[in-house]
């Protein structure tokens, strides 16, 4: 067991390069919430869990292992914001722990690394779990200085449930654990068609094959655009790529005219729990860019 | 019952034969017999080789080698070598000793031998099939086998065969089609039966059923001959509201204690229903699967059996109106509970099945607040029957209208490692095909459409029934749906699914959506299994003794398996199996008694300190301490297990024919030779 309130954040690749924001907000939100968040040195890409394990499965497991050792030797659990760094991470450590034979296969591979040994001490944790259960919609009530006013499409993304036997989550099918948190925020969740599907973004798809996964997107905002929510509230940063992009190529190449703000999960607590709106960095993203959150402020921001 | 008074009982019960038992006095003379089994065993061991080494061993007279042993030549040749080379044990290594040592057994008795003098070696499963690839070696490994055999041959000892007298009655539990099936065939050969049925009426599943296939026929008028016959048999005594308490004994003579509910109702109801017309509680009907609605006193359905009303005390509020307003004063409010103890000779398990409930398959979200249109096929054909609430008309549980756009989903519960279920029921792509027909009869324009994995409807009648489904229209398409859509701003339920014959996505817009569920072991099985002391399957349904040549027997002497609690089975298959165990139940009530081989540990009294470890090892509780505190065999209510052998801190018991000096002599030449021990 890695010591209490204190992660090791895990910021992947896309986050920090293009959503800074959204690092920005989880540090913020974690260190309202009393978390020491720690920096990983030397972290590399976690990587990928649809290219890299499709191409090979076994250095797939060792690099993520070396990213995992990093943390072991901090003694502190992994946290990320991202469903394929979770994805990764967490399927690989529990395989790793699971499995001796494989442990120390990996293991030999590490030695070829450096100095990094799998030991199977710490755990890696998605921000939207640790919100969702370890604080908790009754926990983060304290904390809360503006409650806005806002109906949510709530993505939740592929590699955050799924594959269901590795996660052991929630449901991959009817899952509750954004809806049961936000709702103390003031955000209604808004149902949408085939709410569960992929944003298209992710298992190389955007990379390989952009008719395809613009495709897949149009679907997945035509039924959105059907329910006509305040924002789309996401957990992953890949699917808050997509989101920002597939919209903007929608408007340019398709025809369509949308603007929904597109928020990540951390963006939209760390307001709730006091950021100022400029840090949240909308003005730089493509869509939304002057959204008001419509907030009503509860508390006393000097109080809080 | 006391394990001193079972021993007592059981010995009364038992009856030597003129068999002698112990070590035979004449010098061991061994033929050992190497079966070829076709290619089985010749194509990879070199049998010629094991015969001609087999032949030097000491005490081997005859060694010889022959392409099939089970044959007749084959056994002739143990006849022979018996008479003429006076062979007086035999070994044959071929086969596993479940499959031919009784052949082979059966053979050496026939020419006056004990039956025990034979020793089977395997060197089929154990050798010849896991050896394919090393010829060489796998014949050194059948040599080793067959000089280990040759070892266990020279120290068998003779074993006697006693008869046990059987009790003249059985118990059958579970009142549906398969308990019926057999308690019916059981009476018919003049045997007592006790019929134990947990709810308060007979006739199970078979009842709530609107039409069977292939024939669509109306299944009350089938099963109310025999239902009736049952009740009205002078060797059957019925009992519901009944469950199993303990179960004490063994084969062929049973201690039964069964706890009967109380009806609050007396015998003398006339069924006239007032007391549930007046009754101001609602419930959903468990017999209707919620379909309906019936009163804290009810009747589960018209021609119920017993037809006596019986009173939910869970339910009642106790405001006493129907005792009141009963015309006949039957309603009993102060009944309890009793307890009955039956004496019976086989029991039959055919306590039956239970319909999957889809609620953890979130995808299709049945069970969920707003998705009320989705239904099971139980469901379906609660509605559909003649006594329906709807008027045996099809209608959306959410709105009443009849929908337009029916779809049906298969392997609901079925074929889904996702929710431990690998296994295919065998009997929901006919059962869906039934209802699809029967809906499109009755509105030959909604669109009924049916997704699958595979259609399974093998047999005789049923692929005729498959298509006679498709010229009405009902639509197939292949392919599991993966979810049920339900439109966040109309409402609308949509099934999605692939047509994987021609590639295409589909969004299959659906008034109704109809879940074929799987058949799953009934809640209770768990503790019944663990009364009966029976295994189960890795599916949770009992398990049979052997899956082709045994299906109706369970893992425990004179205890039988009839229909579904086996497995999933339609209504044909489930008579057929209930029949079959009835015909194993009564063998030994007929004939009067069971044949029990004397193979049952002994006690050297010297070595033996009485410390009572093997008293409380004995699974079957066959050892108790006798009048002189020292530790006795119950020949009987013994297993031969030979668990006792191990816990014994001296070696003072010892199983015979399995005693420590005979399975050394047995381990030496496979461990790898060197002198055999003789201590």
């Amino acid at each position: 067991m890695a010591r209490d309130m204190i992660f090791a954040f895990f910021l992947g690749c896309l986050m920090p390069n293009r959503y800074p924001q959204i690092e920005k907000a989880t540090k913020f939100v974690m260190e309202k919430l009393g978390y020491e968040i720690l920096e990983m040195e030397k972290a590399a890409c976690c990587p990928a869990p649809g290219v890299f394990r499709s191409f090979n499965k076994g250095d797939w497991m060792v690099h993520a292992a070396r990213n995992l050792c990093i943390a072991e030797k901090m003694d502190a659990d992994i946290l990320t914001v991202c469903n394929g760094c979770f994805g990764t991470l967490q399927e690989v450590n529990k395989h790793l722990k699971e499995d001796e034979n494989l442990r120390e296969q990996v293991n030999e591979k590490l030695k070829l690394l450096g100095d990094y040994e799998f030991k199977g001490t710490i755990e890696v944790r998605h921000m939207t779990e640790v919100l969702g259960w370890d604080i908790g919609s009754w926990g983060i009530e304290d904390h809360i200085v503006r409650k806005v006013d806002l109906r949510a499409s709530i993505h939740y993304g592929c590699h955050f449930l799924k594959p269901t036997t590795i996660r052991e989550l929630d449901s991959s099918e009817k899952p509750t654990i954004i809806e049961d948190f936000i709702e103390v925020l003031g955000v209604e969740a808004v149902p949408f068609n085939e709410q569960l599907t992929c944003c298209g973004a992710g298992g190389g798809v955007k990379a390989y094959d952009g008719n395809a996964s613009m495709k897949i997107f149009g679907e997945k905002m035509k039924n959105i655009d059907e329910v006509k929510p305040d924002i789309i509230l996401d957990i992953c940063p890949f699917c808050h790529l997509q989101f920002e992009t597939g919209q903007d190529y929608l408007n340019k190449n398709k025809g369509c005219n949308y603007d929904y703000p597109v928020i990540h999960i951390a963006q939209l607590t760390a307001y709730c729990l006091g950021m100022d709106a400029e840090s949240l960095g909308l003005q730089y993203q493509l869509m939304g860019k002057t959204f008001d959150f419509g907030a009503k402020v509860i508390k006393d921001k000097e109080a809080a | 019952m006391t394990v001193k008074d079972e021993k007592i009982k059981n010995s009364e019960l038992a009856e030597g034969s003129q068999e002698k038992m112990g070590f035979p006095e004449d010098e061991p003379r061994i033929g050992v017999y190497v079966c070829h089994c076709g290619h089985n065993i010749a194509g990879t061991v070199d049998v010629a080789e094991v015969a001609e080494s087999a032949s030097n061993l000491p005490n081997v007279v005859e060694a010889k080698h022959y392409m099939f042993m089970c044959s007749k030549p084959g056994v002739q040749l143990l006849k022979d070598d018996i008479k003429e080379k006076g062979v007086n044990r035999t070994v044959v290594a071929s086969c596993s000793k479940n499959q031919h040592g009784r052949t082979f057994a059966r053979t050496i008795e026939e020419m006056g031998l004990n039956k025990h003098l034979h020793q089977q070696v395997n060197v089929r499963e154990f050798c010849s099939w896991v050896h394919k690839k090393d010829k060489d070696k796998a014949t050194e490994k059948a040599k080793k086998l067959v000089e280990a055999g040759v070892n266990r041959a020279r120290k068998l000892e003779e074993v006697e065969t006693k008869k046990i007298r059987t009790t003249k009655a059985a118990l059958v539990i579970g009142a549906g089609i398969a308990g019926l099936r057999a308690t019916y065939d059981i009476a018919e050969l003049g045997i007592p039966v006790y019929l134990i049925e947990r709810n308060s009426t007979i006739g199970g599943h078979m009842t709530r059923l609107n039409k069977t296939f292939p024939t669509n026929e109306c299944p009350q008028c089938s099963i109310s001959p025999l239902t009736n016959g049952v009740a009205n048999h002078p060797l059957v005594e019925l009992y519901t509201n009944a469950q199993i308490k303990s179960v004490e004994g063994s084969m062929g003579n049973y201690e039964i204690e069964v706890e009967i509910k109380p009806r609050y109702v007396k015998d003398n109801c006339t069924s006239c229903g007032e007391c549930e017309a007046n009754c101001p509680v609602e419930v959903p009907s468990e017999w209707d699967k919620g379909m309906s609605t019936r009163g804290a006193i009810y009747k589960a359905y018209p021609q119920a059996i017993p037809a006596t009303y019986v009173r939910s005390k869970k339910d009642c509020i106790e405001c006493n109106t129907c005792i009141n307003i009963c015309p006949v004063q039957a309603v009993d409010f102060s009944q309890e509970p009793e307890t009955k103890t039956f004496k019976v000779g086989s029991i039959v398990v055919a306590a039956g099945y239970e319909e999957y409930d889809p609620t953890e398959i979130d995808a299709y979200h049945y069970g969920q607040e707003g998705y009320d249109d989705i239904i099971t096929q139980l469901q379906l054909e609660r509605m559909l029957g003649p006594t329906s609430m709807t008027g045996s008309e099809v209608m959306r549980p959410s709105d009443g209208k009849i929908p337009k756009k029916v779809v049906m989903i298969q392997c609901v519960g079925s074929r889904n490692e996702q929710v431990g279920n690998k296994y295919c029921t065998g009997v929901c792509c006919k059962f869906a095909t039934k209802n699809a027909g029967l809906v499109k009869d009755m509105y030959p324009d909604a669109d009924v459409t049916i997704c699958y994995i595979d259609m399974r409807t093998p047999g005789l009648n049923f692929e005729e029934y498959y298509k006679a489904a498709q010229e009405k229209g009902v639509r197939y398409i292949r392919g599991r749906p993966s979810e049920i859509l339900k439109d966040p701003i109309s409402g609308d339920l949509s099934v999605i699914v692939e047509d994987t014959l021609s590639q295409t996505p589909l969004k299959l817009k659906a008034d109704l959506v109809v879940l074929s569920a799987a058949m799953v072991p009934p809640e209770g099985i768990g503790p019944l299994g663990s009364k009966l002391k029976i295994l189960r399957s890795k599916e949770g349904f009992f398990k049979e003794f052997h899956i082709k040549m045994n299906p109706t027997a369970s893992s425990k002497g004179g205890i039988y398996l009839a229909g579904t609690i086996q497995g999933p089975k339609d209504i044909s298959e489930t008579v057929a199996h209930a029949g079959n165990a009835a015909a194993l139940a009564a063998q030994p009530l007929v004939k009067g008694y069971i044949e029990k081989e004397m193979l049952i540990p002994y006690i050297d009294y010297d070595l033996c300190m009485d410390c009572g470890m093997c008293i409380t090892a004995c699974n079957p509780a066959a050892i108790s301490m006798n009048e002189d505190g020292r530790p006795d065999v119950n020949e009987v209510a013994c297993k031969s297990c030979g668990i006792c052998m191990p816990a014994c801190p001296t070696g003072a018991i010892q199983l015979l024919n399995f005693r420590d000096d005979q399975l050394l002599d047995e381990i030496v030449p496979i461990a790898g030779g060197g002198v055999v021990c003789n201590e």
